[in-house]
């Protein structure tokens, strides 16, 4: 090969069409950036992860559970540690004298020189050096500015009022967004007691916070006792395993980033293919001077090749720089989504992944259109017809590669190669849905060719079944692009919809509980004389499961071929009774019990996950440790709990009969019309019933519709970025398939079409392709969405077709918008003019 | 001799039937001759035009040119004989649109790895024709006439054998048809180079040495008219 004839063709041939591969290479820069920015993001939160997850713990370790650790435990604990902290934990009202108000708080009481590592951050500092060795409250900073309160006030928890001696600035261990429903308070751990909060009922976590000795291996030591602190319920978690729930807190948002870094891809993918495609076609001519000359059809191929390789690193390159600027952004928009400040640098590692994986999309997904080249015949110099189309092997072997490269880059995002191959599976088919309906289009419309109307119509519709017709490129393009960016959109709708229905409608926004029985008339009639409906007024019985199917529960954890999961016979059971079903419930099998008679067996129900759990069916046989006494009954019935209304739910409800001399606590959910009123009773039954605890999920609504919104802004950026990419691969795809038609328009303009004429002919071919385009990409996207909302993210289906109409008519009129504006290039100027430059 | 066609038969697969375009063709061409191929629209001038010249190949017989069995060559056999050997002129001139008048001329030089010496050697061309100050010009900046001037200039570039030119004024008018016609047997004299045109043009076609005549894919007729070219 003639290299240095092929490098400087190559350069003298591409030096008047740069502009034509101006919008290939921005569909290239990006789908890059959006894969850089996003991988960048990543991996600066996984690095960020690392470093901060012992800062976040406090700790080398915990050990925590809903009831105080055995002697033995503690045994064990001491032989591991320099030092412990004990934590007592509970969810409470508290009130604020000062300001007359409740609020509902996560109380921490703390004993111990916790934190080992970081610091409590609090104001004045000395704060938090005193606060547990005396009567001293550090409450959260948001609290502190939400209710105007300044350190040196007060605030009750349950018995005792506290004076405010610090802000708390930080918090330690809580990701989760649960933190931000109660603000915490520290107290010193010795003054729990006399708040008097810890009644039957009460929601109290312990915890111990460990400092290990620097020679123990952790790992080695909590795998060989993990299984002794499950057996007492206590759950380890060292710095390891926080850093897994940290990752796992973030797998949505990074699967969702993940996603949107895919489509982006994909979508610069068909704008690389349609774009080189017409590119090709563009320069047919010049292919077959050059063969004519006696190039040979490698060397041509090279010479195009060359050309796009070059553009298209370049292009990478901007795209890798671009990611890499964009990244910087990124925190600053998740900035309040992120539970601390992730410091953004480059990731040598996002960009080379960014820059090996766009220059391999490129090469691959260009080489499809490019090994066209040769096949060009020189024989095209003397006539247009003579092009033999023949399929070329070598284009099925890189269609074949570029399948195994899609598998490949899913298969990094979902670490599952079946959901790497269905996915890419279901892009192919969507692919091919395409092709086939481009090509039924241009026979059907061949066949039932409407030969009786205007000119104009005959002509655009005749446009899409001609030599050289645009109809498959941009069906499939504008088809597969539209269809991408609609499936994100249904989804993303979805997701949030799914969310945002919990708080909608007429649901309860309160719940009371922790009520002692003998209070249950007290808090109905204070209920009732605020005008508050009661909703649900229910006992609360707390036990736990000793022996089920004739086996103990030391048995069967013993029992290594047990098929019942961990979690569902750990479970510290709440139950309650009841006569009737609640009626959102479901009965899936057996007969509802609702009343127990002296004498008979105890039929109780079990929700469907928590029997599939325990891996019971009805008539079989579950013993009940009632805080001492043993009660054996059988699954009478399986429910499936409607999870989405706001009210208690119950894994396991026994008839009436059974367990009203138990030792038992009632729950209230009511519904306060507006906030005063809220406000109002809760101050009320903090002041009449301290052991009570009012959770007003108004408030809670109001924190998950902020986190909603900051997760649903963070959905739109994305998903934005790939709209974007989106509109810029139509707008090539259509902005190219200019150089198609634009001889055929001159033609007509110089036999005289007027022109009105020219526009109406384009605007019957580029309508026909967006309608045709628009219907099968938000028909593939609805079915798509479907699929994914069934299996893969299980949520309840349901569209809203006037955003899509909106989708559809945007499509159409982008589409023929476009294509008049390619016509107007032809009308403006003479025939002659662009004749010369065809 | 250097072109010899025997037994040259072209047909198309149509949808019901086939059909044949080239029907039988024989014929041969010595060094130096001048010959041109008339006949009526469809008989099958330029697709005859096309086997000899090595763009296309024949559904059976065999095409020997400069020494070469082209008929039998594979494609990239062929680009280098067509290289090598051959110049072509077309109707409507096939310049590479982005590349200026003096790359075109400089292409098949370079196609031959003869890059040295390439752009004296097509400077020299374009002054030969009349363009050496249009030489940066991109061919939509240049006229009909100029662009066939280019077109010739690349032509005789790497100094062929023999030329083929399919319809070279076809597409001027008289006053620049008879500029380029001068042109091409002045530089076609200066060259030695056998040269077969195709066309329409009868009066063109008087002025060669020999005149092959087709109607319906055969040759009607085989004329020679001069013995020595004597334009």
């Amino acid at each position: 090969m003639n290299w240095s004839l092929i490098v400087k063709t190559a350069i003298r041939d591409s030096r008047k069409d740069r502009s034509k591969l101006f919008l290939f290479m921005s569909s290239i820069i990006l789908g890059v950036a959006a894969l850089v920015a996003i991988n960048s993001f990543n991996d600066n939160l996984v690095r960020d992860i690392e470093n901060q997850s012992k800062s976040l713990l406090g700790a080398d370790m915990t050990v925590g559970g809903n009831r105080p650790l055995t002697e033995s435990l503690v045994a064990s604990l001491d032989s591991l540690s320099t030092e412990r902290t004990s934590e007592l934990e509970l969810f409470s009202m508290s009130y604020l004298p000062s300001k007359d108000e409740s609020q509902f708080v996560r109380l921490k009481g703390l004993t111990g020189n916790f934190p080992y590592y970081g610091k409590l951050i609090t104001e004045p500092k000395e704060a938090a050096r005193t606060y547990k060795s005396e009567l001293a409250a550090l409450v959260d900073d948001g609290m502190m500015l939400q209710y105007g309160l300044e350190v040196g006030d007060s605030i009750k928890l349950g018995e005792v009022t506290f004076p405010i001696t610090g802000r708390l600035m930080n918090a330690f261990g809580s990701v989760d967004a649960g933190a931000s429903f109660a603000p915490s308070v520290y107290i010193g751990g010795q003054n729990v007691e006399a708040t008097n909060l810890i009644q039957p009922g009460s929601l109290v976590n312990y915890k111990e916070y460990v400092k290990v000795y620097e020679d123990i291996d952790l790992d080695v030591w909590e795998d060989d006792r993990r299984q002794q602190f499950r057996n007492e319920a206590q759950r380890i978690t060292t710095v390891e395993d926080q850093r897994e729930n940290l990752q796992e807190a973030f797998s949505n948002l990074n699967n969702f980033l993940n996603i949107v870094a895919l489509i982006s891809l994909l979508l610069a993918c068909i704008g690389v293919a349609s774009s080189v495609l017409i590119y090709v076609k563009t320069k047919v001519q010049s292919i077959a001077i050059l063969r004519c000359l006696g190039m040979k059809s490698e060397e041509a191929f090279m010479v195009y090749f060359l050309q796009i390789i070059s553009l298209g690193t370049l292009s990478v390159i901007l795209g890798v720089t671009m990611g890499s600027i964009i990244q910087v952004i990124l925190p600053i928009v998740l900035k309040g989504f992120l539970p601390y400040e992730v410091n953004m640098s480059m990731s040598p590692n996002a960009m080379i992944k960014g820059f090996v994986m766009g220059v391999l999309i490129t090469s691959l997904f260009a080489l499809g259109p490019l090994l066209g080249i040769r096949r060009v015949t020189p024989l095209r110099t003397l006539r247009v017809s003579d092009d033999v189309q023949q399929r070329d092997p070598l284009q099925w072997l890189i269609y074949g590669f570029i399948f195994i490269t899609i598998t490949g880059f899913l298969f990094t995002l979902t670490d599952s190669l079946r959901d790497a191959f269905v996915f890419s599976v279901g892009i192919l088919t969507a692919f091919l849905i395409l092709y086939g309906v481009a090509k039924s289009v241009t026979w059907a419309v061949r066949k039932f060719f409407p030969s009786s109307a205007s000119f104009v119509v005959r002509q655009g519709l005749s446009n899409l079944y001609r030599p050289n017709n645009q109809t498959l490129t941009l069906i499939v393009s504008i088809g597969l692009g539209t269809g991408i960016l609609t499936l994100l959109f249904i989804l993303q709708g979805l997701i949030l919809n799914n969310v945002e229905d919990m708080g909608a409608g007429n649901q309860p926004n309160m719940i009371v509980f922790g009520i002692e029985a003998d209070q249950k008339e007290e808090i109905e009639d204070l209920t009732k004389s605020f005008n508050m409906p009661i909703i649900q007024h229910v006992p609360v019985v707390t036990m736990e499961l000793a022996a089920w199917k004739g086996k103990s529960k030391k048995d069967w954890l013993s029992d290594t071929t047990r098929t019942s999961r961990r979690w569902a016979i750990n479970r510290e059971a709440r139950v309650s009774y009841q006569e009737e079903m609640p009626p959102d419930d479901i009965l899936m099998k057996g007969t509802y019990t609702g009343t127990h008679n002296a004498g008979d067996s105890i039929f109780i129900s079990l929700d469907e996950r928590y029997s599939e759990g325990l891996n019971v069916e009805i008539g079989d046989e579950l013993v009940w440790n009632v805080q001492g006494a043993m009660i054996t009954t059988y699954v009478g019935s399986i429910r499936k709990i409607n999870f989405r209304k706001l009210e208690s739910r119950f894994f396991i409800l026994f008839p009436i009969g059974v367990l009203e001399d138990a030792p038992q606590f009632l729950i209230l959910v009511t519904k306060s019309p507006e906030k005063q009123i809220t406000a109002n009773f809760r101050n009320a039954v903090v002041k009449k019933m301290p052991n009570a605890s009012v959770i007003d999920l108004g408030s809670i609504l109001v924190t998950l519709n902020d986190i909603i919104t900051k997760v649903s802004y963070v959905i739109k950026f994305m998903a934005g970025f790939s709209i974007l990419i989106g509109l810029i691969v139509l707008i090539s795809s259509l902005f190219l398939s200019k150089f198609q038609r634009i001889r055929e328009s001159v033609l007509l303009r110089t036999l005289g079409a007027v022109e009105k004429q020219i526009y109406r002919i384009n605007a019957v071919e580029y309508a026909s392709l967006g309608i045709l385009s628009a219907l099968t990409g938000i028909s593939l996207a609805v079915l798509g969405s479907y699929l994914l909302a069934k299996f893969v993210f299980e949520l309840d289906f349901s569209l809203s077709w006037w955003p899509i109409l909106g989708i559809f008519i945007f499509i159409v009129a982008l589409t023929v918008i476009i294509g008049l504006w390619n016509s107007r290039d032809i009308v403006k100027r003479s025939p002659l003019e662009i004749l010369r430059n065809v | 001799m250097i072109l010899e066609a025997k037994s040259i038969f072209k047909t198309y697969k149509g949808i019901n039937k086939e059909l044949t375009v080239l029907d039988d063709i024989n014929f041969t061409v010595l060094k130096g001759e001048i010959l041109s191929i008339v006949g009526p629209s469809g008989s099958g001038k330029t697709t005859l035009l096309g086997l000899c010249a090595g763009l296309d190949h024949p559904t059976s017989g065999s095409i020997s040119l400069a020494g070469s069995m082209i008929s039998s060559l594979s494609e990239n056999e062929k680009a280098e004989v067509r290289n090598r050997k051959v110049g072509f002129i077309f109707q409507n001139f096939q310049l590479l649109p982005t590349l200026t008048a003096l790359e075109n001329v400089m292409i098949p030089l370079e196609l031959q790895g003869r890059a040295k010496g390439a752009k004296d050697k097509a400077e020299q061309l374009l002054e030969r024709v009349g363009l050496g100050g249009r030489s940066h010009h991109y061919p939509s900046q240049l006229s009909g006439g100029e662009q066939q001037r280019v077109s010739l200039a690349r032509a005789f570039s790497n100094d062929p054998e023999i030329l083929f030119a399919d319809e070279p004024t076809g597409n001027l008018d008289d006053e620049t048809g008879a500029i380029v016609e001068k042109l091409l047997f002045d530089l076609n004299k200066e060259k030695q180079t056998t040269l077969i045109i195709v066309t329409h043009d009868l009066e063109l076609a008087n002025k060669t040495d020999r005149i092959i005549k087709l109607k319906g894919g055969k040759i009607v007729s085989d004329q020679f008219i001069k013995t020595d070219a004597q334009i």
